[in-house]
């Protein structure tokens, strides 16, 4: 049973760490061994702290965007009668139906008061135009909203099916018992589904650290809103790509995935995540 | 009878020269969009070489060539490079792959480019990777029926240009882009500021400073006039700025040669009769102009290409050939070429006067001989701190120079004090 599984991890996800490993202790010109250099050179790097320090803002609003506005719009989805729910629940899910990168594109316009429908709130805000919307927000605020918009729609179906499975018995008993809505919903409902939520909250982390795709897009919107070294797995990509050094990128690529991993386990054992109750 | 015995004749006289003719050599080579059509001209005025062209987008051609190079496969024989940063990206011990055409292009081809053409093919330790395309310093490109109206007089001078910012605030009018990069560099650098210039005779030592009276009062002038509004705070390529140039706002832009024909007739959509051109600007105190530039491609070959001759023949041709470079879309760095294509320029009637070509000439000696390739992104350096605040230019200029040394010593450079 495990073995189709095992098969696509050994090749599709142990080879290329166990070779990224490999390289990053090579110098990969004259293909001798470097020891420490490349962990050196890529922790030296004084971009390093700066894109940590942007990647862990930008978790931290997203995360909070994610769990305080799915739990909250599914758990009030729930409460509606079933149809208009789907109904609600698919036109939540359609901006999830766009790819990562076009939603930066569209945010591009969003973000400039010329064109943007919510031009007149950045006017109210005395903001003139797309670099000073941008700066006021600033990036990790900009890209969590990209990303909510992303992403939001999946999960707010999948946290509707953990509700949908909880028995109506038991919704029915704490009715009887004189709980309103509300109550229902947070005292009732809430711990019920809260391993869902941790689940999304698990996947999003490790989505979230890697992030690449926004703001390596940014370009897109003119020069002067090119970061190219605004997250760490941006900085993995310009030390292949811009320097030539796949060791370097290498050894950040490693210490990223061993990061993702550390905290991961963390979460997992710390919520006893895999607990049966 | 007869036409058939014609016809075999033709037909073994056609076999026969194919069989005497050396196979043609086989070259590839990586193109933007713009340079396909020179690439196949380049085909077809050569029966021993023949050509596989393929496209690859400018910004993602390093990238693309670190990948090609690591696997040994479908490395191009020659790249057109439009971003110059990849000139020095290029050749370093990371990612080797520009040949060396010092030995092998004549003194008198090199003679024959344009005054400051081929300073970004020129390495620091005099090797010489390219050879140039089109040029595109930084001139005064300006609204010529505005001018005649409010009767102003064309500046010459940074000091003037501010003055006419004054007076184009006042009338709601604009003078150019206050947050684009690389316009803003051109001011900078014009006054002084040095975001990283290789220091003479080295190629891996760069001396950044922002310090020098000329930049700082540059840097205030920038201030001042994007306060007053005479710098518009959208970047030219944005709606805003679009509309408003539209609108009849554009009094006068400090763009590179190619903004009248690239962006200011299909993007601006211009009326004819408007645009005129003038030399670019200098401060008071400076003998002649410092113009900075943007873009201006070059070509450049493989250093281990199997057909070394062909391809330093390719390069040779794109560059130099007049009847290629004389229709070209901008401005050949060739100077034979460029008197050619200028005919073209001055008996274009979109043009308000028929010396923008002549201005462009005499503008290019006063192109900045630091301008080319350097293995990091200044411009990226620059619009980060830019975007981070609002705060003014003259009091982010400490933190431009640290972000420019930071990001050099990644590349591998030496900063000189």
């Amino acid at each position: 049973m495990l073995s189709p599984y095992l098969a696509l991890l050994l090749f599709f996800g142990m080879a290329p760490v166990l070779y990224a490993l490999g390289l990053s202790f090579m110098d990969t010109i004259d293909w001798v061994f470097w020891g420490f250099t490349n962990y050196q050179f890529v922790l030296q790097d004084f971009r390093l702290i700066e894109s940590i320090t942007n990647v862990f803002q930008y978790v931290a609003i997203w995360l909070t965007m994610m769990l305080v506005g799915i739990g909250a719009l599914s758990l009030m989805l729930d409460a509606l009668p079933d149809r208009s729910a789907t109904v609600l629940r698919t036109s939540f899910f359609l901006p999830g139906a766009i790819t990562s990168s076009a939603i930066v594109i569209l945010w591009l316009f969003l973000l400039d008061p010329a064109v943007s429908p919510y031009g007149s709130l950045f006017e109210a805000l005395g903001w003139e135009n797309r670099q000073q919307v941008v700066s006021h927000m600033g990036y990790p605020m900009v890209f969590s909203l990209m990303a909510y918009l992303a992403y939001s729609g999946g999960w707010i179906v999948v946290i509707g099916g953990a509700l949908k499975g909880i028995s109506t018995e038991v919704i029915e008993a704490s009715r009887v018992d004189g709980a309103n809505q509300f109550q229902i919903a947070i005292r009732i409902k809430l711990p019920m589904v809260w391993r869902s939520l941790a689940l999304m909250a698990i996947l999003s982390f490790a989505n979230g650290i890697q992030m690449f795709v926004e703001p390596q897009l940014m370009a897109l919107a003119g020069r002067q809103y090119s970061r190219p070294d605004w997250s760490v797995n941006q900085l993995a990509f310009q030390y292949a790509f811009n320097l030539g050094d796949f060791g370097a990128s290498a050894a950040m690529s490693t210490m990223l995935l061993a990061a993702a991993i550390f905290i991961s386990l963390c979460v997992v054992f710390g919520t006893r995540f895999y607990k049966m109750d | 009878m007869k036409l058939r015995s014609l016809m075999i004749t033709a037909a073994t006289a056609v076999l026969a020269a194919g069989v005497a003719k050396a196979e043609p050599v086989k070259l590839t080579v990586w193109s933007d969009t713009a340079r396909i059509e020179p690439f196949k001209a380049f085909d077809a005025a050569h029966d021993n070489i023949e050509l596989e062209i393929v496209t690859v987008a400018p910004p993602d051609q390093t990238a693309k060539l670190q990948l090609a190079m690591r696997s040994g496969d479908d490395v191009p024989d020659a790249i057109f490079m439009a971003e110059l940063q990849q000139i020095a990206q290029l050749s370093t011990r990371r990612s080797n792959y520009l040949m060396d055409i010092s030995d092998k292009i004549d003194q008198s081809v090199v003679d024959s480019f344009l005054p400051n053409a081929l300073s970004p093919c020129q390495s620091g330790d005099g090797r010489l990777l390219c050879l140039r395309n089109d040029l595109a310093h930084f001139i005064a490109w300006y609204n010529k029926p505005k001018f005649d109206e409010l009767g102003l007089s064309v500046p010459t001078t940074w000091e003037e240009f501010e003055e006419i910012g004054k007076l184009a605030a006042e009338n709601g009018l604009i003078v150019g882009s206050g947050t684009q990069p690389t316009p803003v560099l051109n001011m900078l650098i014009a006054g002084g500021c040095e975001p990283g210039f290789l220091v003479e005779g080295s190629d891996d030592t760069i001396r950044v400073d922002f310090t020098s009276e000329g930049c700082i009062a540059a840097a205030a002038m920038v201030d001042r006039m994007r306060e007053n509004g005479s710098l518009s705070p959208h970047g030219p390529f944005e709606p805003s700025f679009v509309t408003d140039v539209q609108e009849g706002k554009l009094l006068m832009f400090n763009g590179p040669t190619w903004f009248g024909e690239h962006v200011m007739r299909p993007l601006y959509k211009m009326d004819a009769g408007i645009l005129a051109a003038s030399e670019s600007l200098k401060w008071k105190g400076q003998a002649q102009p410092q113009a900075w530039s943007w873009g201006g491609g070059v070509f450049g070959g493989y250093r281990d290409t199997e057909h070394p001759d062909e391809v330093v023949e390719l390069i040779r041709w794109m560059t130099t050939d007049t009847g290629l470079q004389g229709r070209a879309t901008t401005m050949p760095a060739h100077a034979e070429s460029s008197s050619v294509w200028r005919d073209r320029v001055a008996n274009d009637p979109w043009y308000a006067q028929n010396d923008v070509y002549d201005k462009m000439e005499t503008s290019a000696q006063y192109g900045h001989p630091s301008y080319g390739g350097y293995r990091f992104d200044i411009m990226a350096a620059f619009s980060k701190i830019d975007g981070a605040s609002n705060a003014s230019i003259v009091d982010k200029l400490p933190d431009y120079a640290a972000e420019i040394e930071n990001s050099a010593k990644v590349a591998g450079y030496k900063i000189a004090n």
